[in-house]
């Protein structure tokens, strides 16, 4: 009878211990990446790639930390955390960005890898509520990549400007333009170094129905390198006086069009602003000749007549 | 007696001896009459006894030395503009050292001298004046002022003497002088005054646009022909008659050459405000002879036009700075401050004619944020098409889409067309994704771009641009899991739940379609993250004794999912992505719960252990 009574007391207790245990906790906060994913399909051997994944959640009272666990057996040692394998939110923390870096090896053969990270967020403490099932959130970053063996020179134009300059000046009869400071922020979405082949600048009146002036950029513009994104100058030379304008631009990737667009352009009078315009690069040819002529003619009679003067050293010995 | 040649050094010696013989005698003859004074008496005798004559001589007229001649060429080419004086001069000399008169009459009839006063022309003459006494041989000056009556006619011949005043002999010279050279001589011309009748124009007038002024106008003049006139305008009522040009601004001026009726165009500045503007008329001919009437007022108006936005001019990104892509990064909320900067320029200036911002306040500019699939004919600043996931718009008010823009910028004067503006706006968390991720999102081949359009402080509103920089907007995984009791009724250890009866549900509150991982631990009475529960058949109850599913099937069903601690089970939910932001009525998916309790349990206690629900983006098609 006592052995009835006592495993009878035990399924009460355990079956009313099961009951509380299963109900699942209050509603979780919410939790959240942007992007879901690690994708480059332009990867080289040997490059790196990093991608920057934010990890955010909606209630920010309790200190948590992201446990993050690659899954991708081809590339596991292709892929480091940068901020390791454990991410800590503390408490009013709401966003926490994860690095992804992608170390491609040099042997790596050219083929398609796919694999996961999985997040999940966990009480910075261990501690879970007692007599429950407490409820962790988490999210999958799919990770696509792609390994080849062909060289891909691609950007995307994702910011443009121009600030107001100065006019061009004047110097004896030499004329230094006006310089456009066209700025452009590039993301190189190839595996290359790669930066714009060409800025064409068409400006118009205000209106836009008077084109005065055809110009593009002299000089290189810098090389950005693979999977980065970086801001960019382009030199162009304008020799239109003070007013406002409507620059009509296009940015070329060799004869690929990435970019063209209307522009406002506000050029001050000269010495508005404390910027150097062009200097000799930025003469015309013609002017340019006027200041070299000179100068090869002197050099070049200088050596004729130092010429001469050895030779008749020689001869009078 | 005849002349040998032989003989001529006998000749020359005989005549050499006479001539000086004679010559001798001579000057003896003389120097005894000088010294002796022979004859004085006889020549006295003679002197007193001889009766004395009278003679008067006469005056002569004054002669020309230098002609007379226009001092300023009046002729049909340089005529003397009418109420201007025409001035001769020439310079006369008196036999008699007399003041003499320069006289300019209109024939050649001879003239009147007076005694001690100038002379007159004919009776029958026109006297076009008379200088004043002038000392001989000096410049002498005579003028007279034109004008537009008789006797002045177009053409007026003139007839020059000069004439002393003698007191009782005045004489003038005998034969008039009409100038010196082409340039200078008669007649002189007089030239008429333009008529200006009216004076308009044809605006209001855009900024840039071209402005006609005309005018009802003519000159009476026909010598040679009538003459060219000119219409100029100016932004006052003053005007240099001695240089024919504004006092104050010039505006245009005739640049073609006309007779009558003359006009004048104005391209008005690309950069100027919208206001009444004075404009005054003043008519001269071809020789720079003004109307009268001069100073007709006819103000022009420059019209309000539509401010300007291009396309580059207008950016987006995303909160995390200049450059990137759109998020959304709030779970189930609005995603702030985003960013949109523009440009607007406007033709009228950044200041209007009452020193106020020409422009509106940003605000009340249209703006939309929207899905380049959707366009800016749909999203069109109206509030019409707002949507959440798709479009967003100025037009609705600031409870539902909290734009908020200021001036980046400041209007230094009428001389700027331009202002800055910067905006910061929210994004729902179920805002299209558009970038192409590992899943393919179904806008991937679309982008998020932006339009504005100004509006000015009349109202008006230019055309909506679309920046020339779209953006991506960024997938966004998450999900959020409701509270739920699951209740498994009374379970003997060694039995189960029967079915999958208890549940759990998730909630989509991000912007992809949701699909869940699942994985658990086993529970125990002292579980806890770090510390999991230990193998132990009597105390713990391990996680594959948990099944799940999306419908409520039997615990023993084949295709009940059993959990497991370290591998996710994926249940295909296929969680819809929100299309609505109010989280009672987004998309969610239950999972459907069941437990054996194992037989070998004994151990009495709370039992805790810790399940990962982990969202996994569904594939495209369950979007």
């Amino acid at each position: 009878m006592n052995f009835l009574l006592q495993k009878l007391t035990l399924f009460c207790f355990v079956l009313s211990t099961l009951f509380l245990s299963v109900s699942v906790d209050e509603a979780s906060a919410g939790f959240g990446i942007t992007p879901p994913y690690v994708k480059n399909t332009s990867l080289t051997r040997n490059s790196v790639y990093e991608q920057q994944i934010l990890l955010v959640r909606s209630d920010t009272s309790v200190a948590q930390k992201a446990e993050i666990v690659v899954d991708a057996p081809d590339i596991e040692d292709w892929i480091v955390i940068a901020e390791g394998s454990e991410i800590k939110i503390p408490q009013g923390v709401q966003k926490v960005p994860m690095t992804v870096k992608i170390t491609v090896p040099g042997d790596a053969p050219f083929d398609e890898y796919k694999g996961s990270i999985r997040i999940r967020t966990l009480p910075d403490d261990d501690q879970v509520a007692p007599g429950a099932v407490s409820i962790s959130l988490g999210a999958l970053v799919d990770i696509e990549l792609s390994v080849i063996d062909k060289q891909i020179k691609d950007f995307r134009v994702r910011r443009i400007s121009a600030p107001d300059l100065n006019e061009g000046s004047k110097f004896a009869w030499l004329f230094f333009p006006g310089k456009i400071r066209f700025s452009m922020m590039i993301e190189n979405t190839g595996n290359v170094n790669v930066a714009p082949s060409r800025v064409e600048f068409r400006i118009y009146d205000r209106s836009g129905k008077a084109l005065l002036e055809e110009t593009e950029n002299i000089g290189r513009i810098k090389k950005i390198k693979p999977y980065v994104t970086e801001t960019v100058v382009a030199e162009i030379p304008t020799r239109l006086p003070a007013g406002g304008y409507i620059a009509r631009y296009t940015i070329y990737n060799g004869d690929e069009v990435k970019q063209e667009g209307d522009l406002s352009l506000n050029i001050l009078p000269e010495g508005t602003l404390q910027m150097a315009g062009f200097g000799f690069f930025g003469l015309s040819l013609s002017h340019k000749v006027s200041v070299l002529l000179p100068i090869f003619s002197l050099i070049i009679a200088g050596i004729y007549v130092w010429h001469y003067r050895r030779k008749m050293k020689d001869v009078s010995r | 007696m005849t002349y040998h040649n032989e003989n001529l050094p006998q000749y020359v010696k005989t005549a050499g001896k006479i001539t000086v013989v004679t010559a001798l005698a001579g000057l003896l003859v003389f120097m005894f009459a000088f010294i002796f004074d022979v004859g004085t008496k006889e020549f006295n005798k003679v002197s007193a006894g001889v009766a004395t004559t009278t003679l008067t001589v006469l005056n002569t007229p004054p002669v020309f030395t230098v002609g007379a001649y226009e001092v300023v060429e009046s002729s049909t080419s340089t005529p003397t503009n009418s109420s201007y004086s025409i001035q001769w001069s020439a310079i006369g000399t008196d036999a008699n050292a007399a003041d003499y008169y320069l006289l300019i009459c209109s024939t050649n009839a001879s003239p009147t001298p007076v005694n001690n006063a100038a002379p007159t022309c004919h009776p029958s003459n026109i006297q076009w004046g008379v200088s004043t006494a002038t000392i001989s041989g000096t410049q002498a000056y005579v003028s007279t002022t034109t004008t537009e009556v008789a006797p002045f006619g177009e053409s007026n011949d003139w007839f020059a003497w000069v004439c002393d005043g003698d007191p009782t002999d005045p004489r003038c010279s005998v034969i008039p002088v009409q100038g010196l050279s082409a340039t200078n001589s008669s007649p002189f011309n007089v030239n008429k005054r333009p008529v200006l009748s009216d004076f308009d124009n044809n605006g209001p007038v855009d900024p840039s646009g071209t402005l006609t002024f005309f005018s009802t106008s003519s000159d009476p003049d026909t010598v040679p022909g009538e003459d060219e006139i000119y219409l100029i305008v100016c932004n006052s009522n003053s005007f240099s008659t001695s240089t024919d040009t504004c006092g104050g601004t010039f505006i245009a001026s005739t640049t073609i050459s006309v007779l009558s009726d003359a006009s004048a165009t104005y391209t008005v500045p690309s950069l100027i405000r919208d206001d009444v503007y004075p404009a005054f008329g003043f008519l001269i001919d071809k020789h720079g002879h003004e109307a009268l009437a001069n100073g007709l007022q006819a103000n022009f108006t420059v019209n309000n036009v539509p401010p300007v936005v291009v396309g580059a001019d207008i950016e987006i990104y995303g909160n995390a700075g200049p450059g990137t892509d759109l998020v959304v990064d709030q779970p189930g909320a609005e995603t702030p401050s985003s960013t949109i900067n523009f440009t607007v320029t406007d033709a009228n200036s950044c200041i209007n004619a009452a020193s106020g911002s020409e422009f509106r306040d940003p605000n009340d500019m249209l703006i939309t944020i929207f899905r380049s699939g959707i366009g800016s004919s749909t999203c069109d600043g109206s509030g019409t098409n707002y949507d959440p996931n798709n479009c967003y718009d100025s037009g609705v008010a600031t409870t539902t889409w909290n734009l908020s823009c200021v001036a980046s910028s400041t209007c230094a004067g009428p001389g700027q067309d331009y202002m800055d503006y910067t905006c910061t706006f929210p994004l729902w968390f179920i805002a299209d994704p558009t970038d192409d991720g590992a899943v393919t999102s179904p806008f991937a081949a679309q982008n998020w771009s932006a339009g504005v359009a100004g509006v000015d402080d009349d109202f008006a509103t230019g055309t909506m641009a679309t920046t020339s920089s779209p953006k991506e907007l960024v997938s966004f995984s998450s999900l959020d899991v409701l509270a739920n009791e699951i209740s498994y009724g009374g379970i003997e250890p060694g039995q189960n739940t029967g079915t999958l009866s208890a549940t759990s549900t998730i909630v989509n509150i991000g912007n992809t379609g949701l699909d869940q991982l699942v994985k658990g631990e086993s529970m125990c009475g002292t579980f806890s993250v770090a510390t999991e529960c230990p193998v132990s058949a009597t105390s713990t109850i391990p996680e594959f004794e948990q099944k799940f599913g999306s419908s409520s099937l039997a615990y023993g069903s084949p295709i009940a999912l059993i959990l497991a601690s370290t591998t996710d089970q994926e249940l295909e939910l296929d969680v819809k992505k929100a299309t609505t932001t109010p989280l009672a009525t987004v998309p969610r998916g239950i999972t459907y719960w069941g437990i054996r309790v194992p037989a070998s349990i004994t151990l009495a206690g709370a039992y805790s252990g810790l399940n990962t629900f982990t969202a996994k983006t569904a594939e495209t098609a369950d979007w």
